[in-house]
């Protein structure tokens, strides 16, 4: 399991105490749920473009 | 006087004027002070140029269905020369030197802007319970709170102290105030309203739209908003649609789908019958109502989730160092998204384009999805949990989840007010294919017109 509280000391982020195991409970949320759920995905499925989500229709 | 439309006929007729109307919109503003709508009015301003205006009108100027009406913006759309916080500590002082593209527009229609209403902090929560600015209060009651990002603008046009106000929507910032504060909020197709002079919160999923009281008068301000803007690359191209709607109109042979799952397994049974009422109107009007199964939305929200907290831990980065000056909610999103990978943000973005051909493919079947916008009323300022049906839950994520899906697809989507429960506003919830506002508009217009949707009256609002 990834070790939240390390990366968060790493990368500068300190939290209160009393915050702490809630960051970390959402981010072990998000993190398991996104893992199963990619596992779904078809092998050669892209990602969304990051700046245009939308297909854009043709110039006119 | 309570929509635009009726405003814009009585200053044709000459019952009234602009400076007349901008003075009762100000006076509102005074009168619900404790409200806290507002961040900045600009009043001598808003008088000046609404006497122009009507100078314009009486000399035979006139620039459309806009003109001489008194509106606002939400504090996070540049205005030259006047202050633009978005809310934030940060941003306390910033006085842009350019308008933003939706304030550009409003003013060249005719608009008279009457100020910059108050939001969450950055745009970032769904409380407006802003620590640097005051908390904005519900309208219907001050315990409660509007909504949120823009529940200034929200409160604003439910108390008349506008008769639009602008607002943005990242996952739900327009459409909850609207249903908290009982009236109608329009998150138009992403790309359809540049977001050019906007303070971004969050690259993807951010979305520009109005809150308003009529469809119709949506419609006339998306009309005047809609449109390509070389300002902002994720702008369309394509050009805009007629939004307006007809009068009278038709929903005749409509397919409106009503989702047999999740929107209405977690939601007060009130809320959920009077969705499932307009529904009953809509086939009454001639529309067909189709019984759909959706998509996960359970998934689609948490990657709406990571995408939102990735994105606004980037747009933040400058400030991050500055951490005394976010308020402790906003600066909690902003630390989770600083721990998510790269690897995670790549695989949600995938599972958005999974998601967005999954929508695709059930827009096929429907014209539009009928949902409740909210699963209750506004809940109580403070509120750290919900309890729905026996279950607590956390606040924001419950009063996100029918809506914050709809940004990580950019789907249109429209918040009407269908009735009251416990003597609170509640919203229901259409939406559309990408680009197809005018639909989404026309069935809102379609009940409207035969009284199934309607903005609680402003004197009940005390």
């Amino acid at each position: 399991m990834t070790d939240w509280k390390a990366i968060a000391q790493a990368r500068g982020v300190v939290w209160e105490e009393s915050l702490e195991a809630r960051q970390i409970a959402t981010l072990i949320t998000l993190e398991s749920t996104l893992s199963v759920l990619v596992q779904t995905l078809p092998f050669e499925l892209e990602p969304a473009p990051v700046f245009s989500p939308l297909v854009l229709p043709e110039e006119p | 006087m309570k929509t635009i439309q009726q405003a814009a006929q009585a200053l044709r007729t000459r019952q009234t004027t602009s400076e007349q109307l901008t003075q009762d919109c100000l006076r509102l503003i005074e009168r619900h002070r404790e409200v806290n709508a507002f961040i900045t009015v600009v009043e001598e301003r808003a008088l000046e140029q609404a006497r122009q205006l009507d100078a314009e009108l009486q000399r035979g100027l006139d620039r459309g269905p806009l003109h001489g009406i008194p509106i606002a913006l939400k504090d996070m759309f540049e205005t030259k020369g006047i202050r633009t916080t978005c809310g934030s500590r940060l941003f306390a002082d910033y006085v842009p030197n350019r308008d933003s593209a939706v304030a550009e527009k409003l003013s060249a229609a005719g608009c008279v802007l009457l100020g910059k209403t108050n939001l969450h902090e950055l745009a970032y929560g769904i409380t407006s319970s802003n620590p640097h600015f005051g908390f904005v209060h519900n309208p219907w009651n001050r315990e409660r709170i509007p909504g949120g990002s823009s529940g200034g603008s929200a409160a604003a046009v439910a108390l008349g102290m506008a008769f639009m106000a602008m607002g943005s929507d990242t996952g739900g910032s327009i459409r909850l105030p609207a249903a908290f504060c009982g009236v109608i909020g329009l998150k138009p197709t992403y790309g359809r309203v540049s977001r050019y002079g906007v303070l971004p919160l969050d690259f993807t999923l951010d979305h520009m739209g109005p809150l308003v009281r009529s469809c119709r008068d949506a419609a006339v301000v998306l009309q005047c908003l809609a449109g390509p803007d070389s300002r902002d690359h994720t702008s369309s191209q394509l050009p805009p649609d007629n939004y307006v709607p007809s009068q009278p109109v038709s929903v005749a042979g409509l397919r409106l789908g009503l989702p047999e799952n999740y929107y209405f397994d977690r939601v007060l049974p009130e809320i959920a019958a009077l969705v499932k009422g307009l529904a009953a109107r809509l086939e009454e009007l001639g529309a067909r109502v189709v019984p759909v199964r959706v998509p996960d939305i359970e998934s689609l929200n948490l990657v709406g989730r990571i995408i939102l907290l990735v994105e606004a831990a980037a747009a933040m980065e400058p400030f991050w160092h500055r951490r005394e000056e976010f308020g402790s909610d906003v600066l909690a999103l902003i630390d989770q998204g600083r721990l998510l990978s790269g690897t995670q943000y790549v695989q949600a973005q995938r599972c958005r384009r999974m998601f967005q051909l999954e929508f695709a493919k059930l827009l096929e079947s429907v014209d539009c999805l009928l949902t409740p916008t909210a699963p209750t009323p506004a809940p109580r300022i403070g509120s750290v949990t919900v309890v729905i049906q026996d279950e607590p839950e956390d606040t924001r994520l419950a009063m996100t989840r029918f809506v914050r899906g709809v940004n990580v697809l950019g789907l249109p989507a429209l918040s009407l007010p269908c009735g009251l429960v416990d003597g609170l506003p509640v919203g229901a919830q259409l939406m559309g294919r990408p680009f197809e506002e005018a639909l989404l508009l026309r069935v809102g217009a379609a009940l409207e017109d035969v009284g199934a949707v309607t903005v609680p009256p402003v004197a009940q609002a005390v």
